[in-house]
């Protein structure tokens, strides 16, 4: 009992730290960019003061892009940890799932329409490649490898034809940067859409029964009366729409989703009711330093490319782990 | 308190159960047959996970018109591989059996001797399948199935689960699948799974062991007790 006490105590100490890192990671994102502009005078600016140029580049340039970095680690974090779990894996993230890949095709195909149409159908082409690689890898023998393993074959399949499309088609070049993963040209019109998955992420919290339940083998989960494929789909569906929305704003951003739950797992355990809060939190922060330090170098590098960087080591690592387990 | 009638189930053109009919009550019973007689199968059908042709009543209700919340409140289930490689504590492991339905946690931890802190992916298969069945157990279902509860497990966490599931039978209905004959001298009644049908016997030495299994053997006795045994 005692040990169990000081377990929840673990629990509640990760979570208050991530709470108290977030407006430091926010603050400490607002200081850096082209413009050299001090700690003193963010400080100011955030207070009320300043010049008239600070608030601009603060509350105008800098400040959406920050909370955009916040709210699609929170979104990206949220869906890698529902994938876990739903897809009985320790590898599950959008990306590698190639829900992101899917999203972006969608984003891709609406960006020769109208741009309107972006976060639709980037919502509609992940969700149907997410079941496309869920029954693929199901039909392959439905361990977590094969799941990867389609995962990665159907995300490159489609990589393959979004580049074709953005070299090919001239209009599409603009959309390089983005296909990447960047939060660069983000301004406050696309912050306040990618707000939009805050609450999705937040009523997850509230689902953490049905996501342990859904680590379970099939048989298990129903017997202790879990309706699995309806929890399955409904789940699925909220994966791809919080992947869609990120890569709707800020294209393919990878390993998010993988990195943070498995890091929050050490911390706090399997159980959802701890690690859908802790993942929320430190994806959010995980994302908005990696965005950092994408822009701290002389030439700003794209915030996929810091995320891959960081996560692909620990993505072999896992890789070989599974294998050994068998 | 479980009747089944006239139970037919088939994969493809393979027909695995061909009319079961079963009545048990309050009791231990032991469901043994030949590998892929369809032991697991049967389970699979009460549990109302597999479509099924016949009648399936467990407390006059009839499962196909259940749902999964409603099954989960009659039925209590220990699969025969579960996922032990998850960090979770036993308790949280066992708080999954009131998800949705009620029961008593406390209840369910004290019935087993693994400590309530202790991370089940560091358990010994004994130990996790202790936790399996006071999960099980935690929502007191007045039916538990236990698919292979002893197999590959030592002599003490063996008699340990036993002891367990004798006690929950003096007022609840267990069946639980059974590899290793000799525990049937535990058990209060045998159901038979033969040729896609089932038939309750009161003892072991009245099953016909060499036709349902298909092998020579014979039955050793020692301090009241009987002990099929393989002939070499």
């Amino acid at each position: 009992m005692q040990s169990n006490g000081r377990g929840i105590n673990v629990r509640i100490v990760f979570i208050l730290s991530l709470l108290f890192l977030i407006p430091i990671s926010i603050f400490f994102a607002l200081t850096l960019g082209p413009a050299d502009i001090s700690f003193s005078l963010v400080m100011e600016t955030l207070l009320g003061g300043g010049t008239n140029l600070s608030r601009v580049i603060i509350f105008d340039i800098r400040l959406p892009r920050v909370l955009a970095a916040l709210a699609g680690g929170i979104a990206l974090a949220t869906a890698g940890t529902m994938a876990q779990a739903v897809f009985k894996n320790p590898l599950g993230d959008p990306y590698l799932l190639g829900i992101s890949s899917g999203a972006s095709l969608g984003a891709v195909i609406a960006f020769l329409f109208h741009p309107s149409l972006v976060p639709i159908l980037a919502f509609i082409f992940a969700i149907l490649i997410a079941f496309l690689v869920y029954f693929l890898g199901t039909a392959a023998g439905g361990t977590p490898t094969t799941l990867i393993l389609s995962g990665i074959a159907v995300g490159m399949f489609i990589n393959a034809i979004v580049w074709y499309l953005i070299l090919s088609l001239p209009y599409l070049h603009g959309v390089y940067a983005w296909f990447l993963g960047s939060f660069s040209t983000v301004m406050w019109d696309q912050t306040y859409l990618l707000f939009i998955t805050i609450p999705i992420s937040l009523v997850s919290l509230f689902l953490y029964k049905r996501f342990n339940l859904l680590m379970l083998s099939d048989d298990e989960a129903m017997s202790l009366g879990l309706d699995v494929k309806i929890n399955r789909a409904i789940t699925i569906m909220l994966i791809s729409f919080l992947t869609a929305m990120v890569v709707s704003i800020a294209g393919i951003i990878g390993f998010v989703g993988l990195v943070v739950p498995h890091i929050c797992r050490l911390v706090v355990g399997s159980n959802h009711k701890y690690l859908l809060p802790t993942s929320l939190l430190f994806g959010g922060i995980f994302l908005l330093m990696a965005d950092s330090l994408a822009r701290m170098g002389t030439a700003e590098i794209p915030v996929g490319i810091v995320t891959a960087i960081m996560g692909a080591p620990l993505f072999a690592y896992l890789l070989v782990r599974s294998h050994v387990k068998g | 308190m479980l009747k089944v009638e006239n139970l037919r189930k088939s994969y493809g053109r393979k027909i695995v159960l061909n009319g079961v009919d079963l009545k048990l009550d309050t009791g231990f019973y032991g469901l043994i047959g030949k590998n892929g007689a369809g032991k697991t199968t049967l389970l699979r059908c009460i549990l109302g996970i597999e479509k099924y042709e016949g009648s399936i009543v467990v407390n006059d209700r009839p499962i196909e018109k259940l749902n999964r919340y409603e099954i989960a409140r009659l039925i209590g289930y220990v699969p025969q591989i579960s996922s032990q490689d998850l960090n979770l504590s036993v308790r949280e492991f066992v708080e999954m059996g009131v998800y949705f339905r009620d029961g008593n946690v406390e209840e369910a931890l004290s019935i087993i001797d693994v400590p309530e802190d202790r991370k089940i992916n560091t358990l010994s298969g004994g130990e996790f399948q202790k936790v399996l069945i006071a999960r099980a157990m935690a929502g007191n279902p007045p039916l538990l199935l236990l698919d292979e509860p002893a197999s590959h497990l030592d002599i003490k966490n063996t008699g340990e689960i036993i002891r367990i599931l004798k006690r929950y039978s003096s007022n609840h209905l267990v069946l639980a699948v059974i590899h290793d004959l000799y525990l049937l001298n535990y058990v209060d009644k045998i159901v038979v799974l033969h040729n896609g049908k089932a038939r309750i016997y009161e003892a072991v030495d009245n099953i016909p062991l060499m036709e349902v299994y298909g092998g020579n053997l014979k039955i050793v006795e020692a301090n009241g007790m009987r002990f099929p045994v393989p002939l070499v």
